[in-house]
């Protein structure tokens, strides 16, 4: 906003900016780890695997690309390895609500158990993020990422 | 009308029962004794507890009652145990003796529990009559059936007036908050007016309490304002919405309205005929005549045979004319479609704009819940902190750069909604427009299909044997029928809409004049009259209690704003001495009194004054207050509690004993009580 007083002078004002949900910390850090908890998955929970969910969570179009995967009928899916999700696993990591094992996957600290079990007890909370999840955050299993990345090589191998 | 009749305080000991027992007058009443220290305030107490006015005294329940009622009680030098204790006060209400029982100390009885036995104390000791349990200084103990102000409401026949709330809403006046006005207690009482009152969530109590108790019409007057008000934008918003109705229903049909006010106006017979509908074409026709246009040019084309006989060239010409004028309405439609896309276009994207900031909305409601969850349990980053270097760090996953400010996730909340109520503002525009431009396309949309199906008729017309029967003119009269029809429609809802104006014309007229009956100030005429000798009461009974600070008498008034004693515009407290503030106090209860008797207000008819001589008053003043509440008509009841410190009081209240009751104590209020079985 820019007054202008009477010696002619510019002062701006500054204003906060506003920051979109998706760029919130404390929201992030959450939805990382409804994902990991939802995933139920015993081996951990690979970093590629919560960069896809978070990345489906984005907006609806992204959430059909990783539907049309999980439901085999496209593998035209890439992969966006989002550097806010990396920076919030970090957070999270420090904050010790997740664990990283020595597979290099994660899977959540007690600590993080409570406050998933928190947020799982308000039905009110994340309404739309636990009803993606509890669906799509199983079918996506490891290996159909893992099969995701082997038909990487050969693409690549085939361009050349 | 509330009168105590007699008051009975039990205290129960391993020693019997010790208490005090004494009946009370109409009118003036003392209680006296020679030392402070006698318990003329605990006798006092009784009557505030039982009536369940503890918070006058600054307090919930039986933590108001004094040592005597609770821990011990003295007996000569020997003290004993309080075991439980109770009062009794018998109340008069001006057809009904009551007595009403709370406990003070006691294992079986909860002290928020007040009984009401309907008859005098000896019957209600004895339990020989009927009794119902009130509770009392809980939630709802105003409003309930089951409430003990609601019961004494009632009883007293008081009717309290709806007032507004602190937090806006509306709720009814406390009965605690009229009584902080009549009794007037030691400790605090004296400290300014209404210095006891307590704050129960009502807007301006000590003004609302004021006008309760004089009967002012102000709250019922600012009601009635606010009620005009409603009434005066229900019918604006109804006139309105019926001119429009019939503009609309007008536009169809190729018409205008004329001499339809845009506000509500008085209309009489000669005005309504000035509302009219006018045919929009070049001559501006009445609808009268439009329909007589019709029904001649019926009537001429049933007049022609319906043949086609020499006329090939008008056919031709007319055919040409249809053709270019449907052209047009082609060209016309074809540009209210463009637009109506274009509305939807924006409507459409609008609505998605929308949905995608209640989704960021409900996300940053969960992103606020979720902080708190994370806080509860200890989670750094939630509260603002680094987990590693705990520094504070912004809610943010961008780049953060110090020297930029971001928003709370309050603040994004807020945003957000300001977002959303500027789309949605647009959304209802852009709807607006699309209506209307559909209307348009309507109207449009039928004139180019008639315009086409003459033209059909009339290519046919041409092509066809000379012999055969006309399908132009056919189709046209059928047309034309139609038409008239419809306008005729239209004119009879013209006509019934007209009586609706009408009527709301009557409306109008009617509120108009309440309008004009209310009075332009706050104040109607009987309440400044109220006002005018409260305030010759105040001041005569300052004069006559010799009210020393060197004022002009003269120059008091009653602030109209704050109901309280000013001079010169200020209050009088800064310029008054300490004695001269007590003075003041009396002076203002009891004008109170006063004026409410005299002008059919609302006073309970109850006055207490604890210790009135305080800050070293001198008798003469005291004598004067004697003399002041002794010539205010005796339907009434006041009771002083008095020290009597010098000879000179005592004679003088020797002088009263005649005529009053007067309550002497001796060293203890409380005495052994001879039990009645006895």
């Amino acid at each position: 906003m820019i007054e202008i007083r009477d010696n002619n002078d510019v002062d701006f004002t500054q204003r906060p900016n506003p920051i979109p949900y998706n760029y919130r910390l404390s929201y992030k850090v959450s939805q990382i780890c409804l994902i990991i908890k939802l995933s139920v998955a015993r081996g951990g929970v690979s970093m590629t695997k919560i960069q896809m969910l978070a990345s489906a969570l984005l907006s609806d179009k992204e959430a059909k690309l990783l539907v049309d995967l999980t439901n085999g009928f496209s593998w035209n899916y890439l992969v966006r390895y989002d550097p806010t999700v990396i920076r919030a696993l970090k957070y999270a990591l420090f904050d010790d609500l997740i664990i990283q094992q020595d597979n290099q996957k994660y899977r959540l600290s007690d600590r993080g158990k409570e406050f998933v079990r928190k947020i799982e007890n308000d039905e009110m909370l994340m309404i739309r993020e636990k009803k993606f999840l509890n669906t799509y955050s199983r079918k996506l299993t490891e290996n159909v990422i893992d099969m995701l990345m082997v038909k990487w090589r050969y693409d690549d191998a085939n361009n050349k | 009308m509330l009168i105590i009749n007699r008051v009975r305080i039990e205290i129960d000991t391993i020693d019997g029962k010790y208490g005090f027992d004494k009946p009370f007058d109409k009118g003036l009443n003392f209680i006296v004794s020679t030392e402070n220290t006698s318990g003329k305030s605990s006798i006092l107490l009784a009557i505030y507890y039982a009536l369940g006015f503890e918070q006058l005294i600054g307090g919930h329940g039986s933590k108001i009652l004094s040592r005597a009622y609770k821990k011990k009680i003295k007996n000569g030098d020997v003290e004993y145990n309080v075991l439980e204790s109770g009062v009794y006060v018998e109340i008069f209400n001006g057809t009904q003796i009551n007595t009403l029982y709370r406990s003070g100390k006691s294992e079986s009885r909860e002290s928020k529990l007040i009984t009401v036995y309907q008859g005098d104390i000896t019957q209600a000791c004895t339990n020989s009559c009927s009794r119902k349990d009130y509770y009392v200084n809980m939630q709802n103990s105003a409003t309930n059936e089951y409430g003990f102000h609601h019961y004494l409401e009632r009883s007293l026949g008081l009717e309290l007036p709806i007032v507004p709330q602190q937090n806006g809403s509306e709720r009814k006046l406390y009965l605690q908050l009229i009584f902080s006005a009549m009794l007037i207690e030691q400790k605090r009482g004296w400290a300014d007016f209404y210095s006891a009152m307590p704050n129960l969530g009502v807007k301006d109590p000590k003004k609302r309490v004021f006008e309760y108790i004089l009967g002012l019409e102000k709250l019922a007057l600012a009601k009635k304002k606010s009620e005009l008000k409603n009434r005066e934008a229900n019918l604006k918003s109804r006139w309105h919405s019926l001119r429009e109705d019939i503009l609309l229903e007008a536009k169809k049909e190729k018409f205008l309205v004329v001499g339809i006010p845009l506000k509500p106006e008085i209309v009489d017979a000669n005005s309504t005929k000035g509302m009219k509908l006018i045919y929009a074409g070049q001559d501006e026709e009445l609808v009268e005549d439009v329909i007589e246009g019709f029904s001649n040019e019926i009537n001429q084309l049933n007049i022609l045979k319906p043949k086609i006989v020499d006329n090939f060239e008008e056919l031709e010409v007319e055919l040409r004319e249809t053709e270019f004028e449907s052209e047009k309405m082609q060209e016309k439609v074809s540009i209210l479609n463009k637009n109506i896309i274009k509305e939807q276009n924006k409507i459409n994207s609008l609505e998605y704009n929308i949905q995608i900031i209640d989704n960021d909305l409900q996300t940053n409601y969960d992103a606020r819940k979720l902080k708190n969850l994370g806080s509860d349990i200890g989670v750094a980053t939630m509260d603002g902190n680094c987990p590693l270097c705990h520094q504070s760090i912004e809610d943010s996953l961008l780049s953060t750069n110090a020297s930029y400010l971001n928003m709370s996730i309050e603040d994004n909340i807020r945003h957000l909604k300001a977002q959303k109520n500027a789309l949605e503002y647009t959304l209802v525009n852009h709807k607006n427009n699309h209506e209307s431009i559909k209307t348009d396309l309507d109207i449009a949309n039928e004139n180019l299909s008639i315009l086409r199906r003459l033209a059909k008729s009339l290519r046919n017309d041409l092509y066809k044997v000379d012999d055969d029967v006309s399908e132009t003119l056919i189709y046209k009269r059928i047309e034309l029928e139609k038409k008239k029809e419809n306008i005729l429609v239209l004119s009879e809802s013209f006509d019934s809409k007209k009586a609706i104006f009408r009527e709301l014309s009557d409306e109008w007229r009617e509120y108009l004049n309440d309008k004009d009956n209310l009075p332009t100030d706050d104040f109607s005429e009987n309440d400044k009259d109220k006002l005018n000798e409260f305030e010759r009461n105040f001041i005569d009974n300052l004069e006559m209690f010799r009210f020393s600070s060197e004022l002009e008498y003269k120059d008091l008034t009653i602030s109209p704003l704050t109901y309280l004693p000013e001079m010169d515009g200020f209050d009088m407290k800064f310029d008054s001495s300490a004695s001269d503030h007590i003075r003041v106090i009396w002076a203002f209860t009891l004008a109170l009194l006063q004026t409410s008797l005299k002008k059919d207000g609302n006073h309970p008819g109850l006055v207490i004054f604890d210790e009135p001589a305080q800050h070293s008053i001198v008798l003469q003043d005291l004598v004067a207050l004697f003399k002041c509440i002794k010539s205010i008509s005796s339907d009434y009841q006041t009771i002083l509690a008095i020290t009597i410190n010098s000879n000179e009081i005592n004679e003088v209240l020797n002088e009263f004993r005649k005529e009053h009751n007067i309550i002497q104590l001796d060293d203890m209020a409380f005495k052994k009580i001879q039990s009645d079985e006895e």
